[in-house]
């Protein structure tokens, strides 16, 4: 009598973990659902996020190299970072086709800031001192996307 | 019960991901906002502000240069500033001689209330 109301008690609680487990597992299957899609998830945003991005840091490289370098003021060898004369057109040539984007460059008070943005894919823009005069100004650099010639261009 | 505590660590999993998502993703424009505060910097040396540490020019030219762009610009306990940043964007920490004493300066640049300026 005793050894059998032990055995049904020993499977009655089998039952129950075995009931218990499948009812448990549910959650734990939905949590490894969840980190895989998750996972996932973010690889295929960061493939976007460099191939959008890459255009955009490459425009701010050009944009960084002209400001410091490319369209500044040159005195007896001597560079005066963010202080622009005038804008050569040539030099936003040659970084572009380095970086493998259409750059354009406007200044805000001659050009104008209008419609840039409409027209193009990404502006940034950078602060200066434009001219003898030494005004403050704001350059925007544009892009409207990559160099096709170049063939290695990615869209943003 | 087990099913209430998976339930409860599938709750504190979601949660523990959702608060750290965002912090999986790096700034994107980071190094441009750095540059845009290197930029501000030179503008007032080029200025010639920082000869002499000229505040009041240098408060005309933070002003400017909130006009310009509707950033605020600040100069840590030095009197400078165009407008409170009350969300900063970011900040870069300079050495500029003040009355004859060279000292570290923080420029902050943020958005903020810039309807004072016009």
């Amino acid at each position: 009598m005793d050894s059998q109301y032990r055995t049904e008690k020993i499977l009655h609680t089998r039952a129950f973990v075995s009931f218990d487990t499948l009812i448990a597992i549910l959650p734990v299957m939905i949590i490894l659902l969840f980190a895989i899609k998750t996972s996932v998830m973010y690889g295929n945003f960061s493939d976007e996020k460099v191939a959008g991005t890459s255009e955009y840091d490459r425009l701010v490289s050009s944009a960084d190299y002209l400001v410091n370098y490319g369209l500044v003021k040159k005195e007896s060898g001597k560079y005066y970072p963010n202080w622009i004369i005038s804008v050569d057109d040539a030099e936003v040539k040659k970084i572009g086709d380095a970086s493998g984007l259409d750059l354009q460059v406007f200044l805000d008070s001659t050009d104008g800031a209008n419609g840039i943005n409409s027209d193009y894919g990404t502006c940034i823009y950078r602060l200066i001192i434009y001219g003898e005069k030494k005004n403050i100004e704001k350059i925007y650099f544009c892009t409207n996307g990559a160099d096709d010639a170049n063939g290695n261009g990615a869209s943003g | 019960m087990k099913t209430l505590e998976a339930l409860i660590s599938l709750l504190v999993f979601l949660l523990i991901i959702a608060s750290l998502a965002p912090m999986a993703q790096p700034e994107r424009d980071g190094i441009y906002r750095m540059q845009l505060a290197n930029d501000i910097w030179r503008v007032f040396s080029l200025r010639g502000d920082l000869e002499g540490f000229d505040k009041t020019r240098m408060n005309v030219d933070a002003e400017e240069i909130t006009k310009l762009t509707s950033l605020c610009v600040e100069l840590d306990e030095e009197d400078v500033t165009s407008c409170i940043p009350e969300e900063k964007i970011t900040q870069v920490r300079k050495t500029a001689i003040v009355y004859g004493e060279p000292k570290t300066i923080t420029l902050r640049v943020g958005v903020g209330d810039t309807k004072n300026i016009k």
